[in-house]
């Protein structure tokens, strides 16, 4: 078998912890899907439940403190935002453990995730443009072929350590090279197994590489520049550190100047700070 | 004690048994002042250079900008006693992306101000460990004055 054989056979063995969340991720992308049903479906977990409206009543997304049931929440929030909620809370229980190969400790890789998430929307505002709904499930899910790829780049760590300082790749050039797949490709063959749509998984594909003609070019571009802008500030950087190539293409195409990275790395770091606080109440509250 | 000084926050001490430090600063920048008579010390962490693209932001989180942060930082520590002319200043961070079209300079910036803002002060910087790309943990010893960089699972003195 070859490394990357090895690799595919690792992905087909790694099972999304709670299969009813990546399904609730699908219905609610689904416009003709019953709300009655997915109400339902989600008042069944009760922890979920309970973080929804942990949530809905929050600062972070201008709840009042008086929404008391899935259903209310659904009405104040509108469905694009429960996805938001319910991504969080999945990746919570999907990137939550340290990731070896990378070096990142507990915690380090959701933070990530939910960081390039509230950046992707905070870029798209600072632009004055419509960042699509997918984007943010897409910047939860992005680095989400790390949680497979680590312990093969483990044991490549320090030949693909070597090569960084001789040859100065980028560290997804170097995953390639090592083991003849990225962590991005890994993340896109995940989110292909677990059926999730075709934008989102060529934007997982594509998060380090946006170039030309991928299946959803601005949530691409979008995820690829918030993605760029958190690393590039030190969050969810471990072995790789800042070793990562902002896309000349995806930087023009969105007109990026640096007024509007710093407007956004500004908004989105209070907003981050109070996502945290979230997860980390709901955890003193047990 | 270990006190951990997140992104966009400051701790002054003069606790000798205190050890400030601050993780992953990339193009985020990160400083600590040390007066070795008095044994006050302290580590800010800030995020971007400039507060005037957020002013009300600002008032209420002064250390996520270099040109409010710094000011804050070493008034705090003359309220403690430190002289101005004993300070030990060290710089750590300003860390870029490969990014050929230098859009992403914001590790720049940060210690560009942070070195005209100092000059203002008549602060000198005394060490520095800068720019590259890679991410860095930041530690001051409270009874030493001891400053160091952890990067990669290397640790050394600044």
């Amino acid at each position: 078998m070859t490394r990357r054989e090895e690799i595919l056979k690792a992905i087909d063995d790694f099972r999304a912890p709670s299969t009813s969340a990546v399904q609730l991720m699908s219905i609610l992308r689904d416009p003709d899907a019953d709300t009655d049903k997915t109400i339902q479906q989600i008042q069944y977990q009760a922890d979920l439940s309970a973080q929804l409206l942990r949530f809905a009543n929050s600062a972070a997304y201008g709840g009042a403190g008086t929404i008391r049931s899935v259903r209310e929440a659904f009405v104040c929030l509108g469905t694009a935002k429960i996805l938001e909620i319910v991504t969080m809370a999945f990746a919570h229980g999907t990137m939550q453990a340290p990731v070896e190969g990378y070096g990142l400790g507990r915690g380090d890789l959701w933070e990530h995730s939910i960081a390039v998430a509230i950046t992707a929307e905070e870029i798209a505002r600072a632009l004055k443009i419509r960042a699509p709904d997918v984007t943010f499930t897409a910047a939860i899910l992005h680095d989400i072929g790390k949680t497979v790829l680590g312990s093969f780049v483990a044991e490549k760590i320090a030949q693909i350590e070597e090569r960084l300082l001789e040859v100065g790749g980028a560290f997804d050039d170097e995953e390639r090279e090592a083991l003849g797949v990225d962590h991005a490709e890994v993340g896109a063959i995940i989110l292909k197994k677990w059926e999730l749509p075709a934008e989102l998984v060529d934007t997982v594909r594509r998060h380090h590489r946006p170039g030309h003609g991928t299946v959803d070019q601005l949530t691409t571009d979008i995820v690829h520049v918030a993605d760029a802008l958190c690393l590039s500030g030190g969050l969810g950087t471990g072995h790789d550190g800042l070793r990562y190539r902002p896309s000349k293409s995806a930087l023009s195409r969105l007109k990026i100047n640096i007024h509007v990275l710093e407007l956004a790395a500004c908004e989105a770091a209070t907003r981050i700070v109070e996502v945290k606080n979230l997860f980390a109440d709901n955890k003193k509250g047990r | 004690m270990k006190r951990i000084v997140g992104i966009s926050e400051m701790i002054v001490s003069r606790d000798p048994k205190d050890i400030l430090i601050t993780y992953s600063l990339g193009s985020c920048i990160g400083v600590t002042v040390y007066d070795p008579e008095s044994m006050v010390g302290g580590l800010i962490h800030c995020m971007l250079p400039l507060s005037k693209i957020d002013p009300e932001k600002a008032r209420r989180i002064p250390c996520m900008f270099v040109d409010t942060g710094i000011p804050a930082l070493l008034d705090r520590m003359f309220k403690e006693g430190a002289e101005r002319s004993r300070l030990i200043t060290k710089v750590a961070g300003s860390s870029e992306l490969m990014d050929e079209k230098k859009i992403f300079k914001i590790g720049e910036r940060n210690y560009a101000v942070l070195r005209k803002l100092l000059w203002k002060n008549s602060v000198l910087i005394d060490a520095e460990h800068v720019g590259g790309q890679i991410s860095r943990t930041l530690s001051l010893e409270l009874a030493t004055g001891r400053t160091t960089i952890k990067s990669k699972g290397k640790e050394w003195e600044l």
